[in-house]
């Protein structure tokens, strides 16, 4: 039996098609990569647009006119920074404010008003500043600011608590305002502690409300990780965010992979004949039919390694191997709780979910390749198959009674590796692994009997 | 049925033993009772026109089919109830040489090899040489002719020392030194090895020369079974052709029928036994006899005779 095993992978590995497979693998890792690589080098060019789609025209009103002269004023004042330095980010973001406010005052004459005059102070000192490349004292002045504005009413005590809280963090961590992760990391966790705020009673929320909820939990509680941890993980070019998304990225051609070997594997033999060499060895017809489901089972494991091998090299030389040092996080919706993983932990725990999905799919193309004897045929079900069950995962809900015996929402077991909640309420991990179970005999068994008592005609 | 018997009680020398086996595919019948056995250092000629159910009968006994009624017996085991032990000691090779294309010749030996416990390298290189292809053998198959593939499935099937050797219709796309090859290894193994053989074949006369039996199989049943020497004295009333020096009044010393082929060659109907008569009334008369050979084609005829008219449905 092993050295019937032994045979079927040799003569797997040993197909030029299989090798073709191996470069079209890397081939598409390099370009994932590059695409990466590509983006991330893009320049923001939003703000730069707006001020560019602002059109000088005496037609306009004066509000609008006075709101595109702020932005031309801001843009011109962030243009004499460098686009990495805490200036330009601070101008575009937070002065923009106290020069929108001015020119609205200046365009309707209301010079006395005591808005116009902070904010006219304001910014004067934010430009000295600025010059001075000082922001620690920016900070302070926002603090000051903050307090004022709290004791004003803007701000409810909850609400003044965070935003102090933030603005010490910028002092004690020195996390400046250029664009840095920690600053998005910052920014994230204030605003999601904020919009945290408004949800009082949180169990009686409907299931809409509950998925935005829960996102917020998710943001809130990755960026305070972060902050405190100083990650990176707002962005999203890193070689450790692809090897976190490693399925949502290479699935397709792990599947292909998959799909040629077990599509072709029995049908291949009936084609050229060799069927007839094989079976008048002294083996029974289960036996080498099973070495050959084995050997399925396998090359599932094999593309998966060579996919993640593929991805780690060309990733690593592209995108750096530092970011795999970090952990990988996971919200866990259920609990409510963050999990922090190895980052090879993380894509093993995802690698292990995704096997009944490929195990159930490879089979049924192994089942039409020994029924039907045709490769073609064998490799195209599969993919119906794999459509199918994604159309059936993405439109599910548990308004229908039976949705949860679909095999599809079945066959991804992360959520219960990770302890989370299934994709539909009222399932379970024995819930899924026996409907997998039962769609895998069904195929197996019929495709056993079948193969048992075949004839093998002429080819 | 009596014969039957009789081979029975000389079981420990019956090699394969096929009992009135058929086959049908749905309603349509298409091996009908054939019966046959190989014997120890036997080579069967298994002979019938194109669709008369030669490689069918091969696909049973193989257990590539399952068989409709009756029973394959090989080396006392039934192929349908202990199918992994009688087929251990049988080589086979079916229509064509079929072998793993993308793999080399000695990939292809190797992976056969796993699969039986007592092959070594030493045995996998006894069978290179019986092959023949030399250093062919690391050449992918896909590069090999018909003929070298017909040799390394001929190699392949020998590789575990079967004593049962099945080859449907191995003279395909040899050469005729590849054939008198053939003709040679196969005889050396049933002498030496006790090997019992069963070679298929549509072409008689290829076969003549290397078979002691002769089973003939058309339109799904045995219609002769037969030594070869049985078989050509039943078309010894058959032609031979006479290579004189010259034909010139040949009519007036001997008594039989006969055409002129050319000026000093004739095709006389004479009876085998008769022969040695007629040589020395020519020798007697002053003919000068330069050689006197069988003619071929009344062999092919008679074979075309019992077969003539196979309905291929």
């Amino acid at each position: 039996m092993i050295n019937l095993l032994k045979n079927e992978i040799t003569k797997v590995i040993k197909k030029k098609s299989f090798l073709i497979m191996v470069i079209v693998m890397f081939g598409y890792a390099l370009l994932t990569n590059i695409i990466y690589l590509t983006l991330s080098n893009v320049d923001e060019v939003e703000f730069a647009q707006n001020v560019a789609s602002t059109i000088d025209d005496d037609n306009l009103d004066p509000e609008t006119k006075a709101y595109n002269e702020a932005l031309k004023e801001t843009y011109d004042l962030a243009q004499k920074y460098e686009k990495s330095s805490w200036q330009y980010n601070y101008v575009i973001t937070y002065d923009y404010d106290n020069l929108e406010t001015i020119h609205l005052y200046e365009a309707s004459q209301l010079f006395d008003s005591k808005i116009y005059n902070e904010a006219k102070e304001k910014h004067e000192k934010i430009v000295s500043l600025l010059k001075e490349d000082d922001w620690k004292s920016v900070v302070k002045i926002e603090m000051d600011e903050l307090k004022e504005a709290f004791e004003e009413g803007d701000y409810t005590k909850e609400e003044y608590d965070i935003k102090l809280e933030c603005l010490k963090m910028r002092l004690d961590q020195n996390i400046s305002y250029a664009n840095s992760y920690q600053n998005d990391n910052l920014i994230n966790y204030e605003e999601s502690k904020i919009s945290l705020l408004g949800y009082a009673n949180v169990d009686k929320l409907d299931a809409g409300d509950k998925e935005f909820y829960q996102e917020r939990r998710e943001t809130y509680l990755t960026s305070e990780y972060a902050l405190k941890h100083n990650l990176n993980i707002t962005s999203e070019i890193s070689l450790q965010s692809v090897l976190m998304n490693f399925f949502d990225e290479f699935m397709l051609m792990i599947i292909i992979m998959v799909f040629m070997i077990a599509g072709s594997i029995m049908s291949n033999e009936y084609n050229n004949g060799t069927i007839k060499l094989l079976l008048v060895r002294p083996y029974s017809r289960i036996k080498i039919l099973l070495s050959k489901y084995i050997t399925v089972l396998i090359c599932i494991l094999i593309a998966i390694l060579i996919m993640v091998i593929a991805e780690l090299l060309i990733g690593g030389v592209t995108l750096g191997f530092s970011s795999l040092s970090n952990p990988a996080l996971y919200y866990n919706a259920k609990l409510d709780t963050l999990q922090t993983y190895n980052i090879f932990a993380y894509l093993g725990l995802n690698i292990i979910g995704q096997l009944p999905n490929l195990i159930i799919l490879a089979t049924l193309a192994f089942a039409i390749s020994t029924i039907f004897s045709n490769t073609a045929l064998a490799i195209i079900m599969g993919f119906v198959g794999q459509f199918v069950g994604s159309l059936f995962s993405t439109f599910a809900t548990s308004d229908i009674w039976w949705i949860k015996y679909i095999i599809s929402l079945n066959w991804n077991w992360t959520p219960y590796l990770f302890k989370s909640t299934p994709s539909i309420e009222g399932m379970s991990f024995i819930f899924s692994f026996v409907i997998c179970l039962i769609f895998l005999l069904a195929m197996i068994i019929p495709t056993f009997l079948i193969f048992k008592h075949k004839d093998i005609v002429n080819v | 049925m009596n014969c039957v018997k009789m081979v029975a009680m000389e079981d420990f020398m019956s090699i394969l033993k096929c009992e009135k086996i058929c086959k049908s595919f749905g309603k349509k019948e298409v091996l009908k009772d054939v019966t046959f056995e190989v014997n120890e250092g036997d080579i069967l000629g298994f002979i019938g026109p194109n669709g008369a159910g030669k490689t069918t009968t091969i696909k049973l006994i193989l257990g590539l089919q399952k068989i409709t009624a009756g029973e394959v017996t090989i080396n006392g085991f039934d192929i349908k109830k202990d199918f992994v032990k009688a087929i251990e000691r049988v080589g086979a090779i079916v229509e064509n040489p079929d072998l793993y294309m993308y793999l080399t010749g000695r990939e292809n030996l190797k992976m056969i090899a796993r699969l039986y416990h007592d092959i070594d390298a030493k045995r996998i290189e006894e069978v290179i040489a019986i092959s023949g292809l030399g250093n062919r053998i690391d050449d992918n198959v896909s590069k090999y002719s018909l003929g070298m593939r017909q040799r390394l499935g001929i190699a392949a099937a020998l590789l575990h020392r079967p004593n049962l050797l099945i080859l449907d219709e191995p003279t395909n796309g040899l050469d005729p030194e590849g054939i008198r090859e053939l003709r040679d290894l196969l005889t050396k193994l049933a002498r030496e090895e006790k090997m019992g053989i069963l070679v298929s074949s549509h072409n008689l006369s290829e076969l003549e020369s290397f078979c002691n039996q002769i089973c003939i199989i058309k339109n799904g049943m045995i219609i002769d079974k037969t030594s070869l020497i049985d078989l050509k004295k039943e078309v010894s009333n058959s032609k031979y052709i006479l290579e004189l020096d010259h034909i010139d009044g040949l009519k007036d010393i001997i008594d039989y029928s006969y055409d002129e082929i050319s000026p000093t060659q004739i095709s006389i109907n004479i009876e085998r036994e008769k022969i040695p008569e007629l040589i020395k009334t020519l020798i007697a008369n002053d003919y000068l006899l330069y050689q006197i050979v069988e003619d071929k084609a009344s062999l092919e005829d008679a074979f075309l005779r019992k077969t003539g008219g196979n309905i291929i449905d």
